[in-house]
């Protein structure tokens, strides 16, 4: 445990408000993806009052990030259950459009649909990494499955959206 | 697991040394696997620089949840901090403002200190995305009021030119966007007027485009010189020779049929220089006046082009899925309608300015040749040559069968033979 988590454990509050400063935007995003940011500000406050009541059992072997996004993961999942909210891909991924060309515009129609047609799971692998920058074996620890699983869940995704890249032109 | 399965964790750098090590080697070699590794690792830019970037909200109140106590502990010294701020302010507001100062300054209880200028004049006033016109009114600048026939909601199209022409009206992209869903085909305002781009009907009276096309049967001496003749008088005209068929025969069996491309203005002579080639046996010309057709098809083809480039900006501007999938199906119809329709004007065009000639050349029926007068006493030799010939053809036939069937006949011979024999003894 880290200075400033033993100084959170010991009741520090304000050692609790600098890591929310430094961690706030990451964890409102990560909720924003999942709930939409209506909803997002409410679960980003509610993770890091729960990790605040659970800083002892934090365990400085993995990021303190992680271990925020690992809490703000469950949380999502039971406010997606409670509000009965699904992934809105179009609030996670821009879809091209403005100056960029034709091509680019196609190419992320592609692309929205390859992400629409992957299962939640393979979805959830896929924005953990690519979005939330966790790596594999972080990824692994906040969805609780082994390393070896997050990589195959990756490289079926990529495939999927590979296969899909072209189907939508023809 | 093989090396494909760990392209994407290679393109993570999530593989052990001796792993990418083994897949940069494999790479040099295999083409294919270098080209899917380049692949993923586009997929995975484009999955990254197109993810929404979420403004945090919310961020002062979570922390200041936890910074409650300390805030309050601040507080003292905020009051203080504002009191003294109030204290040197308050001359300053009193005595007209800041020295240099121009334009409206620090205003307290909401009365406008005296000695500050006229508040500027409001020349632009943006109110639904639409740039408010102005007109000089009193020496100042009051906003005009806007055009009834403007739809301020923002279609991005106005029905009257006339508006148009009355202020400085624009409708930024997002409205523009707005109108695909209950109408995708632009309004008639957008749409080319075919007759701007079709000939007019006085040019079409003065230089009108036919499609002309003649057929001629020709009797001639040789048809394949006949043949030839055609294609040169095409060559020899600007145009050329587009199928020929030649059926070498006997007599009046052999034909040739040639089909001649001619420039339209040549049409006539070339016909005549055809029906020189021998007598003529048929002949028809049809004329086709197609100047409305490739107008009109001109015509569409602009409206269509018009409409794919508005389904592009509607393409460009669209932001759900289903609302682009939607427009380009819509566009790939457009362009599949604008392939034919150009295709068409090609054709039409190609047409009207090379007349078809089709020519059909006969040959002549020959003379048969007389029969030359012949010796009796060499047909008599000849035909007991022959005969003897064939009487000799006809015991060797004999022969070499009498010699085949020999095993079923020498027998019975031969015991008829003994048996005769016998009795005789």
């Amino acid at each position: 445990m880290d200075d400033l988590t033993t100084r959170v454990a010991n009741g520090d509050r304000a050692a609790m408000a600098r890591i929310v400063t430094e961690h706030f935007g990451s964890v409102y995003a990560f909720c924003a993806r999942r709930l939409g940011p209506d909803l997002a500000e409410d679960a980003a406050q509610e993770t890091f009052i729960m990790a605040y009541k659970t800083i002892r059992r934090y365990d400085p072997a993995c990021a303190l990030k992680t271990w925020l996004i690992g809490i703000a993961f469950n949380i999502c999942r039971n406010m997606a259950r409670k509000k009965r909210r699904d992934i809105q891909l179009d609030q996670i991924w821009h879809l091209p459009g403005g100056s960029k060309s034709e091509t680019e515009i196609v190419l992320g129609v592609e692309l929205a649909c390859g992400l629409s047609k992957l299962s939640s799971t393979h979805l959830e692998v896929v924005m953990l990494h690519e979005l939330d920058g966790l790596t594999y074996d972080e990824t692994a620890l906040v969805l609780g499955i082994p390393a070896g699983t997050v990589k195959s869940r990756l490289h079926e995704a990529f495939r999927q959206l590979r296969m899909t890249l072209g189907e939508v032109t023809t | 697991m093989s090396l494909r399965d760990q392209i994407k964790a290679y393109v993570d750098g999530e593989l052990s040394s001796a792993e990418m090590q083994e897949m940069e080697a494999a790479m040099k070699t295999d083409a294919d696997l270098q080209a899917e590794v380049e692949m993923m690792r586009f997929l995975g830019t484009q999955l990254s620089s197109a993810r929404v970037r979420f403004e945090p909200k919310g961020l002062d109140k979570v922390a200041g949840r936890f910074e409650k106590r300390r805030r309050w502990r601040m507080m003292p010294l905020a009051v203080a901090g504002m009191l003294a701020v109030g204290i040197i302010a308050w001359p300053m507001v009193r005595g007209g403002g800041i020295a240099g100062q121009t334009g409206p300054g620090f205003v307290v209880g909401g009365a406008r200190p005296e000695g500050l200028g006229d508040p500027p004049a409001v020349i632009h006033s943006a109110e639904a995305g639409v740039e408010v016109p102005t007109t000089e009114t009193d020496g100042g600048l009051r906003p005009a009021p806007i055009p009834s026939d403007l739809n301020v909601a923002g279609r991005g199209s106005f029905e009257g030119g006339a508006s148009r022409e009355k202020g400085r009206v624009q409708t930024n992209s997002a409205q523009t966007t707005t109108h695909w869903y209950s109408d995708a085909k632009p309004t008639r305002g957008e749409e080319i007027s075919p007759a701007s781009s079709a000939p007019t009907t006085a040019e079409a009276a003065l230089n009108p485009l036919l499609i002309r096309t003649g057929s001629i049967t020709i009797r001639v001496k040789s048809a394949q010189d006949a043949m030839n003749q055609a294609i040169g008088i095409a060559k020899s005209m600007g145009g050329y020779h587009e199928a020929s068929h030649h059926s070498a025969g006997k007599g009046y069996d052999a034909q040739a049929d040639v089909t001649i491309r001619i420039p339209v203005t040549r049409f006539d002579r070339a016909l005549s220089a055809l029906r020189e080639l021998g007598e003529v046996t048929d002949d028809a010309s049809n004329s086709q006046d197609v100047t409305a057709e490739i107008a009109d098809v001109g015509a569409r083809l602009k409206v269509m082009r018009a409409e794919e480039e508005s389904y592009v900006t509607m393409l460009r501007a669209g932001r759900r899925v289903g609302e682009i999938l939607e427009i380009k199906d819509r566009l790939s119809t457009v362009r599949q309608e604008i392939e034919s329709l150009t295709a068409q004007q090609k054709a039409l065009k190609n047409q009207s300015s090379y007349s078809t000639i089709s020519c059909s050349f006969t040959q002549r029926p020959q003379a048969e040749p007389e029969p030359e007068p012949t010796n009796w006493i060499e047909d008599a030799w000849v035909n007991a040559a022959n005969g003897a010939k064939s009487l000799g053809r006809a015991i060797a036939t004999f022969g070499i069968f009498a010699l085949s069937y020999a095993p079923f006949w020498l027998p019975v011979v031969l015991i008829g033979w003994f048996l005769s024999r016998r009795r005789a003894v």
